[in-house]
């Protein structure tokens, strides 16, 4: 299997016409058949693939302009819709659709030439840790296929530590991308909330959702973000762009750098500890200054997130009625019956637990008690954040406690599998943006760090962890 | 958090549109206890200062221009995931 050059390299060579865009998806398309045994990719669009690569070439034959990533080869998690495969979420309930429309993050990275060449695996509809709650199988970890590639966007963290493509999208509600960049050993990004538009992504919780690249470098997520980013009018929570997210490093010199004392805690693996604290280090002798510092109310993010979510995610999947779109139980013998049926033959027992436990949080006589608690402890914890954030160029730890786990270890146990998502959701309920970045391996397993910055300081929060990244 | 009752669930079940097997309501019922149990520490948190952010990023009544737009999204493409219909009519069960 082949490795592959840094994104611009590629487009650059496309240009100068020293790669071709038929060989690259040729590539890709070849790798993505013998990663099979990964399960990470639910659908590959091979002759489409080819004739976009073709359309292409013809353009740079004829000098036309062929657009910043030309050539390249992407693969979007099953939860973007997009034109010429089915969209599933790797839910049985949407399983043989075809989406109408395209998200306006694909949209974006083919108008610059990229070519989409499949559909990776998830949770389906991203909920979950592992990608082992997928109706279409669980995806293995790329170190060790008895282990977990970690979730929701399992399967897009697997395909670029498969080197099947130069980069993949995923979505990050809780940690969706970052645990299982982490996991993976590739760089995962979440960007500021609203940065990017999740215009034809299907929704999950969506005052938390974000659309986000998975890439081998930095700088690489940095080419990306800038294609996808900015409003398109479509999704009303759009925040303003910066002219351009590509940045060289940021010398560490003197920038404030804060530990985060509540993410070295949680039952931090040692050796994953080690590893953190050994980057800490580097980090310190680049002339950083670093501190400790202690975010107490962090402590309460996952009980926070674990109301939020849920709410929002069965006010959102009640659209799936079996009516307009997806599966419709052929047994039904009523209306009622189409949608208990519909929902019952779709959704998984994970899907069943969370939509129970939203409909639970809101209903009447639970909502002060839960979901109004809630939205006070994520605004004392925005508020919190954003005190801290002040005092400091940005925040660090690590991604997840420890390296990916056992394949069924934390299957029957959902509150265990929750906890995986400790050390992340905190960013999601914030707003702010956050990245792993591969640090090391600890028993043959990667290990990642997280690094944490103000809202809308995507830019800086790149240029800081590309120089990190270095160390 | 006392325990969640059967009843609880198969309500819950009721209002989502789901139903379950004997099984599956004891499952849950353990299940969510433990889920709402751990939650519950929330309400330790003192919040009474804290003033209620509607939206994140803070962004206050987002509008657009009251204007259509031409959409390359047809009908036809929409008409085409509905898993019953007849012609351009969506096709359901009896609703009375």
């Amino acid at each position: 299997m082949g490795t592959w050059e840094n994104i611009d390299v590629i487009a650059k060579k496309v240009r100068n016409k020293k790669l071709s865009p038929l060989e690259l998806v040729n590539k890709a398309i070849n790798n993505a058949k013998q990663a099979k045994e990964f399960n990470a990719i639910i659908s590959l669009q091979e002759d489409v693939a080819m004739q976009k690569a073709k359309k292409i070439d013809e353009k740079i034959q004829n000098k036309k302009d062929i657009g910043r990533l030309a050539g390249v080869p992407f693969i979007v998690k099953d939860n973007f819709m997009t034109f010429g495969s089915e969209t599933t979420a790797a839910s049985n309930i949407l399983k043989g659709y075809h989406a109408p429309y395209q998200s306006t993050a694909v949209e974006r990275l083919e108008s610059e030439g990229a070519i989409l060449i499949g559909k990776a695996n998830l949770d389906a509809f991203a909920c979950g840790s592992s990608t082992e709650n997928s109706d279409f199988g669980v995806v293995k970890n790329p170190h060790n296929p008895e282990y977990v590639a970690g979730g929701s966007s399992g399967g897009s963290a697997a395909v670029v530590a498969l080197d099947v493509v130069p980069f993949s999208l995923g979505t990050d509600t809780g940690g969706s991308i970052r645990l299982p960049a982490s996991f993976c050993g590739v760089v995962g990004y979440k960007p500021t909330y609203g940065l990017v538009s999740r215009f034809g992504v299907i929704a999950l919780a969506s005052s938390l959702d974000v659309v986000g690249p998975i890439t081998s470098s930095v700088e690489d997520t940095q080419l990306i973000l800038d294609v996808i980013a900015g409003k398109d009018g479509k999704d009303s929570t759009a925040v303003d762009r910066e002219k351009s997210y590509i940045t060289d490093e940021e010398s560490l010199k003197g920038k404030r750098v804060g530990v985060i004392k509540q993410f070295m805690e949680h039952g931090l693996d040692g050796e994953v500890r080690n590893l953190v604290e050994n980057k800490i280090n580097k980090i310190t002798q680049s002339g950083a200054v670093v501190e400790e510092v202690s975010l107490p109310i962090l402590d309460e993010a996952l009980a926070c997130y674990y109301i939020i979510m849920p709410a929002e995610l069965s006010s959102n999947l009640a659209r799936y009625d079996g009516i307009r779109y997806g599966h419709s139980s052929s047994s039904a013998k009523s209306i009622n019956e189409t949608y208990i049926k519909t929902r019952n033959e779709g959704f998984s027992s994970e899907l069943k637990r969370r939509i129970m436990l939203g409909t639970f949080v809101l209903s009447s006589g639970y909502y002060d008690a839960y979901y109004k608690k809630a939205q006070l402890v994520r605004s004392k914890l925005i508020a919190d954040f954003e005190k801290t954030l002040s005092k400091y160029d940005v925040l660090i730890g690590p991604t997840a406690s420890t390296t990916a786990f056992k394949i069924g270890k934390n299957i029957n146990n959902p509150l265990q599998m929750y906890l995986m998502d400790i050390i992340t959701v905190a960013a999601n309920l914030a707003g702010v943006p956050a990245i792993s970045i591969p640090i090391g391996m600890s028993v043959n397993m990667p290990v990642g760090m997280q690094i944490i910055s103000k809202q809308k300081e995507d830019k800086k929060l790149l240029g800081i962890a590309r120089e990190m990244e270095k160390l | 958090m006392s325990k969640i009752t059967k009843e609880e669930v198969e309500k819950l079940a009721n209002l989502s549109k789901l139903s379950l097997t004997p099984e599956e309501v004891k499952l849950y019922q353990d299940q969510l206890t433990e889920i709402l149990g751990y939650v519950e520490r929330l309400s330790k948190v003192d919040t009474r200062a804290v003033e209620v952010k509607g939206q994140v990023t803070g962004l206050e009544m987002v509008a657009r221009e009251d204007v259509t737009k031409e959409y390359s999204c047809s009908s036809d493409n929409i008409l085409s995931s509905l898993p019953n219909r007849e012609k351009r009519y969506i096709k359901t069960k009896k609703v009375l």
